[in-house]
């Protein structure tokens, strides 16, 4: 029963436009692999390969110790099923008959359906939730039942591994997850190997336990999904800048697109704005900024301050200090390199203690070295002061320095003032 | 499921019977059924008389080989009809999409053409044949792309091919004007004045291509899901297909070459037999010949009847019971049955 | 090519070209000019029996009678214009008729008048409109005495062979199938040029379907006539292959004869040759 896939160096062209570009991987017994990627990306003509439904260009696929055009084909239907994305079906064939061609390569030519042929079918059409429509042509069939139909097919084949094509493609939420479920408790009680193409990411993730990114016709990147879902792999395939947040639930990555249009920097603002803050009280800010393409860069930010986080998802550049410890030295002089660096400074308006002092003094810097500095001030600093004066002493000197005041954390009256600024000097 | 098909290919069966039946006793000579039983079991018995009555020899001679020709002519193009509609997918694919016809046609044409001294009733079908497997040929060759024969390139080969065939025959019509009548009827179809020979020449052609498609049903059905649904179940499509072309091809030229065109019946019945008995060819198969048998024995029975003594071309009447029919047919079963 | 003919054409139908009817030669000026197209083999037939002959300039690719029509084909004097349904019109015009006579209705007929050229529609189904369309074709083509003259003959030989026919009681006449096609079993019925000569000449049409009609073949078993005339050469194929044929009288008798259909089905003078043919198939001996 065990079942080993191997492929060599996969090539695989249309007419000249090569569409997989030396694809090298093994499938285990048991494996349950998603194979994901964008639009072209050749993922479906993948599957296709393994299917031996298109024969490659070069390269090898081995399946059990033997290259696929050495296998006869009602064999290789015994230990592969497909199941496509099954657009259209030319005749009105009820979804009973549908289901039991899939015992096709088990029963001989003339030969009848035995007990244990009836029972697969029976089976597959429970399994997949379509015996009620066992009667019914699949003419009748909304698009999601006719999918359900083509996976009680491929059970009905009863074979160790199970090749999906974007199989949640015309389900509903709930038909996605119940699919992805049942395809995990086959893949678990059974060993089934699942090998499926999916578009959505975030479902692959979950229930994927290794996952092939495909770019280009060539495996970009491949691992569990922690490895494989990174913002640096979405923006370099997908051109798509992403946030990764662990699943609530099972804590796998799931991928939040921040802006389609944004794949390089802002326009209008290329320079760096760095962002001091804490508490979350940047938070708003940094993602506001963060999706209408700024460089962004933070600090210092102690670790597992919700600002941090915040930060972190957006993958900034920033400069860290442990959880409960005042900014040290060190640090201070990393923040003071960045606001070096930076084209503007946004002060947000952090509770102000001993510990963080030296933010504030950050920002203060910032004006000596005549960086445009914007400080976020709604109540007044007193509120917020918790240094015995020391807080207020220094935004008085950041007013008398010229730092512009905003009320808000407003992201559009911020990309306004350092327009402003910007233009001014 | 499978009780009502079977149900469906035994009333077909009894209903072939019937309609066979009352066609020996119609025609222009009204007979009646006792004496037909008569004269038929006097012929089984083997003692046929040696100066026959006019009845005798109209059943005999005439009638019986008309009518069972008429049943496998109509068997075959149905047949075939449904053969060609499963592999090209294609819901107006008929004997005659893929050009056999005209190749037979071309084949007939050439004969009266060329050898008019030696076109005869038995030499014009063999013709037909050779240039029905001749155009076989061209469509299978223009049609395979890299070993592989994708449905839209055999579509298409075969109009270019059955254009540029048909062209070829009009040219011959204008060159050969002494020959343009024999051509013109040999290519408008009819059943009369074949006799038992012809018969005999068709049975071998329909009875090897029967037995070819009857094999592959369920593989058929399989490739109906989709080539690659197909290949992920372990049919081999492309040797599948092929043998199916020329199974289906070999029944066409069979019928052709000895009836001429007459359509509708390969187009219609499919059609028909499949909203009565499902898409599934294992029972498709067994439908269409009946139904396309027992469509064209009624067609011609009204065709040599209803002017008696003079006839109506089958090709008429098979377009006025067919067309009206399928229309009925596709306006009940609209929602059921889509293509 | 058929514009380097015209001029040599022209030429010689002017030099060589016979003053009016031939060897009627009455030598009246006005018919020096005169340039006929036919365009139904039966008026080409009738035009030569006329002395017309030098007078047609076209003809169509169907007519083949008399032989001198051939020689002058060959020599350029005639041209061959197509069939009596497709013709060509801008030959017709190049050919500078003045009278073309059509075999079927032509809307041509209006345009060539429009062009000052005369054309008749005649095609004559009947002994009796056959007589009266050679007397048209005289007056149309000034030679009305030699038309006269030939449907009168015509009149009075198919009158001699009535004449006999009628001697014979009904009982005794043989019953005729007229066979056009023996593949489809076209058949010549009621109404039709053939099924009057069949009368005329004392026998008896078996098919009482009007005009031409396809008939089944036991009909024909059914019929069982005395003689089948093949407009064609079918006899030997019925004796040889026609199984079911064989208890027909006519069959049995070998009473299958092969005529000229151009005797029978064209309405010209030659079907005084037909009609005295077919007397001698159904009477042999007198």
């Amino acid at each position: 029963m065990g079942l080993q896939i191997e492929v060599k160096d996969l090539i695989f062209g249309y007419g000249g436009e090569t569409v997989l570009d030396g694809i090298s991987l093994t499938i285990g017994q048991g494996d349950f692999i998603g194979i994901i990627g964008p639009n072209g990306s050749g993922k479906s003509t993948f599957l296709k390969n393994l299917a031996a439904i298109l024969t490659p260009a070069a390269g090898e696929i081995i399946i059990d110790g033997k290259a696929l055009p050495r296998w006869r084909r009602r064999e290789l239907a015994r230990r592969l099923a497909l199941v496509g994305q099954g657009a259209a079906a030319g005749f009105n064939f009820t979804v009973e008959e549908m289901v039991a061609m899939g015992r096709y390569p088990h029963v001989q030519r003339f030969g009848s359906f035995k007990p244990t042929d009836h029972r697969a079918v029976e089976r597959a059409m429970h399994l997949t939730g379509c015996y009620h429509l066992r009667e019914r042509g699949i003419f009748s069939l909304s698009g999601g039942e006719r999918q359900r139909v083509l996976l009680a097919r491929a059970l009905a084949q009863e074979t160790p591994c199970l090749l999906l094509d974007e199989p949640t493609s015309f389900l509903d939420l709930g038909y996605q997850v119940e699919l992805l479920e049942l395809l995990r408790s086959l893949n678990q009680r059974e060993r089934i190997t699942v090998v499926m193409v999916m578009h959505d990411l975030n479902l692959a993730s979950r229930y994927c336990r290794k996952l092939f990114l495909l770019y280009g016709g060539r495996i970009h990147a491949c691992g569990d999904p922690e490895e494989v879902l990174t913002r640096e792999h979405i923006l370099e395939v997908y051109r798509t800048e992403v946030l990764i947040e662990p699943h609530p639930l099972d804590g796998k990555p799931q991928v939040i697109p921040v802006s389609t249009a944004q794949a390089g920097p802002n326009q209008n603002f290329q320079q760096r704005i760095h962002i001091i803050g804490g508490g979350g009280s940047a938070s708003p800010l940094m993602k506001e900024l963060f999706a209408r393409g700024f460089s962004l860069s933070a600090g210092v930010l102690s670790v597992g301050d919700s600002d941090w986080a915040t930060a972190r998802r957006l993958g900034l550049t920033m400069v860290e200090e442990a959880p409960f410890y005042p900014i040290s030295p060190q640090r201070h002089r990393q923040n003071l390199e960045l606001i070096e660096k930076a084209g503007a400074v946004v002060l947000a308006p952090v509770y102000i203690g001993p510990g963080n002092l030296p933010n504030v003094e950050a920002a203060l810097f910032a004006l000596q070295r005549k960086r445009p500095l914007i400080v976020i001030d709604a109540a007044g600093v007193a509120g917020r002061d918790f240094t015995g004066g020391q807080g207020a002493a220094l935004y008085r000197r950041l007013e008398e320095g010229g730092a512009l005041f905003l009320p808000r954390p407003d992201a559009d009256a911020v990309i306004e003032a350092l327009f402003s600024a910007s233009s001014g000097q | 499921m499978r009780g009502r098909r079977f149900f469906l290919l035994v009333l077909l069966l009894v209903i072939a019977a019937a309609v066979m039946l009352a066609a020996v006793g119609i025609g222009a000579v009204m007979i009646p059924l006792r004496e037909v039983a008569g004269i038929i079991w006097n012929a089984l018995r083997g003692s046929i008389s040696p100066s026959p009555l006019p009845a005798e020899t109209i059943i005999l001679q005439v009638r019986l080989p008309r009518i069972l020709l008429g049943f496998f002519i109509g068997a075959s193009l149905s047949v075939a009809g449904t053969a060609f509609q499963g592999l090209l997918q294609n819901p107006l694919a008929d004997p005659y999409t893929i050009g056999v016809s005209s190749g037979a046609a071309l084949g007939a044409t050439a004969a009266m053409l060329f050898f008019p001294k030696a076109a005869s009733t038995f030499t014009i079908p063999l013709a037909a044949f050779a240039g029905a497997l001749l155009a076989l040929f061209t469509v299978y060759r223009l049609g395979s792309v890299g070993g592989r024969l994708p449905v839209v390139t055999v579509l298409l080969a075969g109009v270019v091919v059955s254009s540029f065939l048909s062209a070829a025959i009009s040219l011959g019509m204008l060159l050969a004007r002494e020959q343009m009548r024999n051509i013109f009827f040999w290519l408008a179809g009819g059943l009369g004045q074949k006799g038992w020979p012809l018969l005999l020449f068709i049975i071998p052609y329909f009875a090897a291509g029967l037995a070819v498609l009857l094999y592959l049903s369920r593989d058929l059905n399989l490739i109906l899901l989709g080539e690659e649904d197909a290949l992920s179940l372990g049919v081999e499509v492309e040797q599948t297909k092929r043998w199916i072309l020329v199974a289906a091809s070999l029944i066409t030229a069979g019928a052709v070459s000895v009836s001429g065109m007459i359509g509708f019946v390969g187009l219609i019945v499919p059609h028909a037999m499949r909203i009565l008995i499902g898409p599934d060819h294992r029972y498709l198969y067994p439908a269409a010949l009946l139904g396309g048998g027992i469509f064209l024995v009624a067609a011609d029975t009204f065709a040599r009847t209803v002017i008696a003594p003079a006839e109506i071309p089958v090709g008429i009447i098979t377009a006025f019971l067919g067309a009206p029919f399928f229309i009925y047919l596709l306006r009940r079963h609209r929602e059921k049955y889509r293509f | 090519m058929k514009k380097h003919m015209l001029p040599v054409i022209l030429l010689i139908v002017v030099v060589i070209l016979l003053a009016g009817c031939g060897d009627g030669g009455s030598g009246a000026g006005e018919k020096e000019e005169l340039r006929i197209v036919s365009l139904m083999p039966s008026n080409t037939e009738i035009l030569f029996a006329l002395g017309l002959g030098d007078a047609v300039v076209g003809v169509t690719d169907y007519c083949n009678y008399p032989p001198e029509l051939e020689k002058a084909v060959e020599e350029g004097r005639i041209q061959r214009m197509g069939d009596s349904y497709n013709v060509n019109e801008e030959l017709l015009v190049s050919l500078e008729p003045d009278l073309v006579l059509f075999g079927f209705a032509s809307d041509a007929v209006e345009r060539l008048a429009g062009l000052g050229i005369r054309a008749e529609v005649i095609y004559p189904k009947s002994l009796e409109e056959t007589y009266a369309s050679i007397r048209l074709i005289g007056e149309l083509a000034g030679c009305q005495s030699e038309a006269e003259k030939l449907a009168a003959d015509m009149e009075a030989a198919v009158a001699a062979v009535k004449e006999k026919a009628a001697a014979v009681p009904d009982a005794e006449k043989p019953r005729v199938l007229m066979l056009l096609d023996l593949d489809y079993l076209y058949v010549a019925g009621a109404g039709t040029l053939e099924n009057e000569l069949i009368a005329a000449a004392g026998g008896i049409n078996v098919v009482e379907v009007q005009d031409y009609p396809q008939i089944n073949e036991e009909a024909i078993i059914n019929y069982n006539p005395d003689i089948i005339l093949c407009s064609f050469p079918f006899r030997d194929r019925i004796l040889a292959e026609k199984e079911a044929w064989k208890g027909i009288a006519a069959v049995q008798n070998e009473a299958v004869y092969d005529v000229d259909g151009d005797l029978i089905n064209r309405p010209g003078p030659r079907l005084v040759q037909g009609l005295e043919q077919l007397y001698a198939i159904f009477y042999p001996g007198q």
